[in-house]
């Protein structure tokens, strides 16, 4: 009598142990797939941001050539000084708010910040350097400024 | 340098140089450090794009001409204003 509950114990708990066991193999394949797909999902977001940033610098370029085709044929006049210059202050400030967000994802470790370090140190810096009076005090790109601090401090 | 045999090797080769030792220096001097690299091997055009981690180098040029660019026309917008 002792020795089959003994042996019934053993079967119910090796069954026990087997569906354990194929449970957790079950989550371990979805935590597998989970990660896959965050990274995916990261890498999704990283390409968008990278073409809005390539699409809103493209514009910003064809807003300085229009200045500057304006000024060699000379019909910079009063007002197409005023409709030139909102044009590229409008499209600075769009490329500028995609780069924030770039920046704003890297602070967030939405993306690796080491992977996006070489390609953004410099650009950064620069555009830091050539447009000082748009990352003052009261600019609204902190993500740029924090992420441009921390890079140049390692 | 570490012994490369294969074009994957010397692709991991110079990422890890871009990774460590040229982390701070200009993108000027990394495209140097890295062309001194490449012509040490006898690459077809299609290996040396492979091998160089250029992707990252022609993002930053791009970005610098953009800034050169618009920072005339600021020049001009402030001038005139």
């Amino acid at each position: 009598m002792s020795f089959n509950m003994d042996i019934g114990t053993f079967i119910i708990a090796a069954v026990g142990a087997w569906i354990a066991y194929s449970q957790l193999k079950k989550i371990n394949v979805q935590i597998g797939i989970a990660v896959e797909n965050q990274k995916t999902d990261s890498l999704k977001i990283v390409l968008e941001i990278e073409t809005q940033m390539n699409s809103r610098k493209l514009e910003f370029d064809k807003a300085a050539k229009s200045v500057r085709e304006a000024k060699n044929k000379g019909t910079l006049d009063e007002d197409a000084l005023e409709i030139l210059g909102d044009y590229f202050n409008a499209t600075k400030e769009s490329y500028f708010n995609a780069l924030d967000r770039l920046c704003y994802c890297i602070e967030k470790d939405y993306i690796s910040d080491k992977d996006w370090r070489t390609e953004y140190r410099n650009l950064v810096h620069d555009i830091i350097s050539s447009y000082e009076e748009d990352f003052g005090e009261a600019s609204p790109y902190n993500n740029i400024k924090k992420t441009n601090k921390k890079w140049q401090q390692s | 340098m570490r012994e490369v045999r294969t074009l994957e090797d010397l692709r991991e080769y110079l990422a890890s140089k871009y990774d460590t030792e040229w982390e701070h220096i200009s993108v000027e001097e990394k495209l140097e450090k890295q062309a001194e690299i490449l012509c040490r091997f006898e690459l077809s055009s299609e290996e040396y794009n492979y091998a160089a981690p250029l992707t990252l180098a022609l993002e930053d040029q791009s970005a610098k001409k953009t800034i050169i660019n618009t920072s005339k026309a600021k020049e001009i917008l402030v001038k005139r204003k």
